[in-house]
């Protein structure tokens, strides 16, 4: 785990939406590609500009599939070193437990794909 | 119960005993050495330790495991939901927006539920053999469910085949936790 300070925070259910939804634009509204370039890269680019960590808070939400996961944080692993993408991010998920470990998979296997 | 009320009872119970023995007459040999009054001391003692170890231990033990089978059935219970409405949407071939909020609750109290039986568990420093191969599936459950092209494609055939295998594989080994847990 990285000892760099929180230097930017990002809220799914407040920043984006509650109700996120499918994995790209073309299928429907608040998609993983928009939340993916509207919000997490940019983001994700001032944390590291900054040597800083970016906090996700993930709570709120009516619940998460897997392709907006993926295409969110696996595509935003496609984009930067993957390594680098898991030590900038961190999450907060209380109504989830599990959801940081996926999301964590999801960052590591994105170069496999 | 309190010793100091158990010593009491004891006590109680010794002299009525005694004043049985004097009502009828009793000849007492009231002869006896100090080794055999500690004996009896001793024997007495035991025997409440061991009553009372006995009861705690097993009472304790139940309630654990009854709270377990309880999520382990609260799982299978969203499990089976879960399966049902992704039959449906199969069925209909499409993901409506009900049956979308609903996967998605379902997939997050499937989740919420192993993550409460993974902590039960460890609190009750139980061994279930099966429960390993429940968390490995989890992962790969939410993927058949709410992966790929979710919710606005309809699900494939491969996704069909895939979700029913993971399913029964979930469901048995959820089903073998239980009897592991009962057993304990």
């Amino acid at each position: 785990m990285t000892t760099a300070t929180i230097t930017a925070e990002l809220s799914v259910a407040k920043d984006f939406s509650e109700t996120p939804g499918p994995r790209c634009r073309k299928d429907g509204e608040f998609s993983g590609e928009g939340f993916l370039e509207r919000h997490l890269e940019p983001a994700y680019l001032k944390a590291r500009d900054e040597d800083g960590v970016l906090l996700i808070d993930l709570d709120g939400t009516a619940g998460y599939a897997t392709s907006f996961l993926e295409e969110a944080f696996g595509g935003l692993a496609r984009r930067y070193p993957r390594e680098n993408v898991g030590e900038r991010l961190e999450f907060k998920s209380d109504d989830e437990a599990y959801l940081v470990d996926d999301i964590r998979t999801y960052v590591r296997e994105a170069n496999d794909k | 119960m309190k010793w100091s009320s158990r010593i009491a009872w004891f006590l109680a119970g010794v002299a009525v005993c005694l004043l049985v023995l004097l009502l009828i007459r009793f000849q007492l040999n009231w002869e006896f050495k100090i080794t055999d009054f500690l004996q009896v001391v001793v024997t007495v003692i035991i025997a409440i330790l061991i009553q009372k170890f006995a009861t705690e231990t097993y009472s304790d033990k139940r309630v654990a495991k009854n709270l377990l089978i309880a999520r382990t059935d609260e799982t299978i219970s969203y499990l089976q939901d879960a399966h049902k409405i992704f039959l449906d949407c199969i069925k209909d071939g499409l993901v409506s927006k009900e049956n979308n909020t609903a996967i998605l609750s379902l997939t997050k109290n499937i989740n919420n539920s192993i993550k409460r039986l993974e902590h039960g568990l460890k609190k009750c420093r139980m061994k279930a053999p099966s429960f390993d191969a429940v968390k490995g599936n989890r992962l790969d459950y939410n993927r058949a469910l709410t992966g790929g092209g979710f919710p606005s494609q309809p699900y494939t055939v491969v996704i069909f085949t895939e979700e029913n295998e993971i399913y029964n594989t979930l469901s048995a080994d959820l089903e073998s936790m239980r009897y592991e847990i009962n057993n304990w």
